[in-house]
């Protein structure tokens, strides 16, 4: 087979689980009835071919088997059953600085982490120069990796990870390190590995990194492939899978759109006083919300959702109606506004998240994470996030001879 | 076997593991490699102390010298097989996403190990070769016998690398064995003059032939101190048991090898 390709073929692999967290040498010999392992099938009879200079995506909710396929890729540990081929170098960006030593320099520790990922004295000399220009760590190159910051060290790790001259590059959800002009460089670099005709094995939750990415996507649900094909439709039957999870951290996953579908957001803007579409406001402006609707299967009126959220994420309000007792049949589409008199911000970057959901049982039709983004200009005296209201009065003004 | 030939097959990645471990034994400083001789250095001036002085245990003049000509082989037998231990439980990241020969790991600890043994050997020899004449002749005997020795830790050291990520109380366990088992080995006294066994000769060679590490420490301290040439017998068992270790290091990691990135 040419360098770059993969070829599994019905893999599995089983995983012996101990209910305790550490078997002992006693335990062992006893063999107690109590710790016999439980096995887990992490990976079920899975096929696929990756043909060289393909990049396929591998996404799942957590326990799916990603991982474990990447790691068996990675050849850390072999299938249980079924062949499995990897042909070529692999470069893995499963763990960065690999074997790193916090009392070497950093020049050591190219050469102890390259060798670890297979590379010979006089290939990293050749790299040598590359790998630190894309670390950007040519003044602290001589120090002791103790002495670097975690995005520096984050730095070197990749830089030497994608230095290896890999056939097939395996790339965990956390690929992008560093400040937002590294985090660039990085996905250049492996886009850029792409167009070099290599093979690449992506597992993620974004949905926006794999449509960028990958023309293919695997779809994983306890350990089988649930389907392989276009990621645009591998993220849609994502997003549907996703709607029946009942853990809310995991029911996003870092996707900005997910859901069941029957309802839709269609349209959602900001709009001023004037009734012109604004990203700027200022403290204590009018400021309006327009949310189109549409219904595409059988449905009762569902409920809308409303979420301020700064810029990190973090939950400023809510609010919350029923469409129905708004007045809308359900049929068809609708227009809403959501309507704030005096916006109670001062200043930041904040987002509205918009949720559709069915108001008996909590089905999600249809969430977006960001729907509109804006910004709030202070005016005045104010600080903060909000705007702090209150009365100042003086009690009682006590004269120095009295006290 | 290729298993123990990998460290000439990737002399480079051998090489930068070994360098890392040097590094956090000695701190890689020379001082460093002068620390790790304090500890055999108190042993020597503690036992003798002891059993020469306050006990007149045994009249072996020299006692001093008998004592670090001993303690040379056991002191890398015990440091390189208890410190490869942790040696794959201590990398678990590496372990579990990397593929790379993961048995440089505890190869690489009984690498660093044999730079103390050879300080250690070299004082001890020396020493002998200024104070006891007789050992002028017959020194060199020593020297290959340090290649069973190697091999003896290194399948010992592999072997348990591998079953410590398994089984975590084989660090403890050590621990707990090592001194009973030093005890055991004749390093501060000699099988043929313990008053004790008379009438219990077996007791002595239990400890001669159970004991695997007391034909090593007599076989390289007959030559570096005594002046005698090492019994054939020690020699040929010397061997033996470095190729057994060899080949149990071989069959724990090959049956655990898939075992241990799955544990971690």
């Amino acid at each position: 087979m040419t360098p770059g390709t993969i070829r599994a073929e019905n893999i599995s692999r089983r995983f012996r689980v101990y209910p305790q967290r550490h078997v002992t040498l006693k335990e062992a010999i006893v063999r107690r009835r109590h710790l016999r392992p439980v096995e887990v099938w992490a990976v079920r009879d899975v096929s696929f071919t990756i043909e060289p200079g393909e990049s396929v995506g591998f996404m799942g909710r957590n326990g799916s088997g990603k991982t474990t396929l990447l790691r068996l890729l990675a050849g850390v540990f072999r299938p249980t059953n079924g062949s499995l081929s990897v042909d070529g170098r692999i470069g893995s960006l499963l763990e960065l600085g690999a074997g790193f030593h916090q009392d070497f320099t950093g020049r050591d520790n190219i050469y102890l982490s390259a060798s670890i990922y297979g590379l010979r004295k006089q290939e990293v000399d050749r790299r040598f120069e590359e790998i630190v220009e894309f670390s950007e760590l040519d003044r602290f190159i001589d120090l002791p990796l103790r002495t670097y910051s975690a995005g520096m060290h984050m730095r070197l790790g990749f830089a030497i990870a994608v230095n290896v001259d890999a056939d097939i590059l395996l790339l965990d959800e956390v690929f992008a390190v560093g400040d937002e002009a590294f985090q660039r460089k990085c996905i250049d670099r492996i886009l850029g590995f792409r167009e070099q005709g290599k093979t690449i094995a992506f597992v993620s939750h974004s949905a926006a990194a794999l449509e960028r990415m990958c023309d293919r996507a695997l779809l994983l649900r306890q350990g089988r492939v649930e389907y392989d094909g276009d990621t645009a439709e591998a993220i849609r039957q994502y997003q549907v899978l996703l709607a029946g999870e009942e853990n809310p951290a995991e029911r996003s996953a870092g996707l900005r759109e997910w859901g069941t579908g029957e309802v839709r957001v269609t349209e959602a803007r900001l709009v001023g006083a004037d009734g012109e579409p604004r990203e700027y406001f200022a403290t204590e402006d009018p400021l309006s919300l327009r949310i189109r609707v549409e219904r595409l299967e059988e449905t009762p009126p569902p409920v809308l959702a409303v979420e301020l959220r700064d810029s990190s994420g973090a939950l400023l309000g809510h609010s919350a109606r029923d469409l129905g007792e708004l007045g809308w049949d359900g049929q068809g589409g609708a227009e809403i506004r959501f309507d704030v008199e005096r916006l109670p911000l001062v200043e930041g970057r904040f987002q509205f998240n918009l949720t559709l959901a069915n108001s008996a049982n909590g089905r999600r039709y249809h969430s977006i994470e960001k729907a509109v983004d804006f910004a709030v200009v202070p005016q005045g005296e104010s600080r903060g996030f909000f705007l702090l209201e209150g009365d100042w009065t003086l009690v009682e003004a006590v004269s120095p001879a009295e006290a | 076997m290729s298993l123990y030939a990998d460290v000439v097959r990737y002399p480079d990645l051998f090489l930068n593991i070994f360098r890392r471990e040097l590094h956090g034994k000695y701190r890689g400083s020379v001082l460093g490699l002068a620390w790790t001789l304090v500890n055999p250095l108190a042993l020597i001036a503690v036992y003798t102390l002891v059993f020469s002085v306050l006990l007149k245990a045994f009249d072996i003049p020299h006692y001093p010298l008998f004592v670090v000509s001993g303690l040379v082989t056991w002191v890398f037998f015990n440091s390189a097989v208890q410190m490869a231990c942790s040696s794959l439980f201590a990398q678990p990241m590496l372990v579990k996403q990397v593929r790379f020969p993961r048995h440089m790991l505890p190869l690489a600890v009984v690498a660093t190990n044999i730079v103390t043994l050879g300080a250690m050997l070299a004082i001890a020899i020396v020493l002998n070769l200024v104070i006891i004449p007789e050992t002028r002749t017959t020194f060199w005997a020593a020297l290959p016998l340090v290649i069973p020795l190697v091999a003896l830790a290194s399948g010992l050291a592999v072997a348990f690398a591998y079953l410590t990520v398994v089984y975590r109380d084989i660090e403890h366990l050590m621990i707990t064995i090592f001194l009973p088992w030093f005890f055991i080995t004749p390093v501060f006294y000699t099988l043929d003059r313990l008053p004790g066994l008379e009438g219990n000769e077996w007791v002595a060679d239990v400890i001669y032939y159970v004991n695997f590490v007391t034909p090593f420490v007599q076989a390289i301290r007959d030559p570096i101190f005594f002046g005698e040439l090492p019994a054939l017998g020690d020699v040929i068992y010397c061997v033996v048991a470095g190729a057994v270790s060899l080949v149990l290091g071989v069959f724990v990691a090959s049956r655990m090898d898939d075992q241990v990135s799955a544990t971690l």
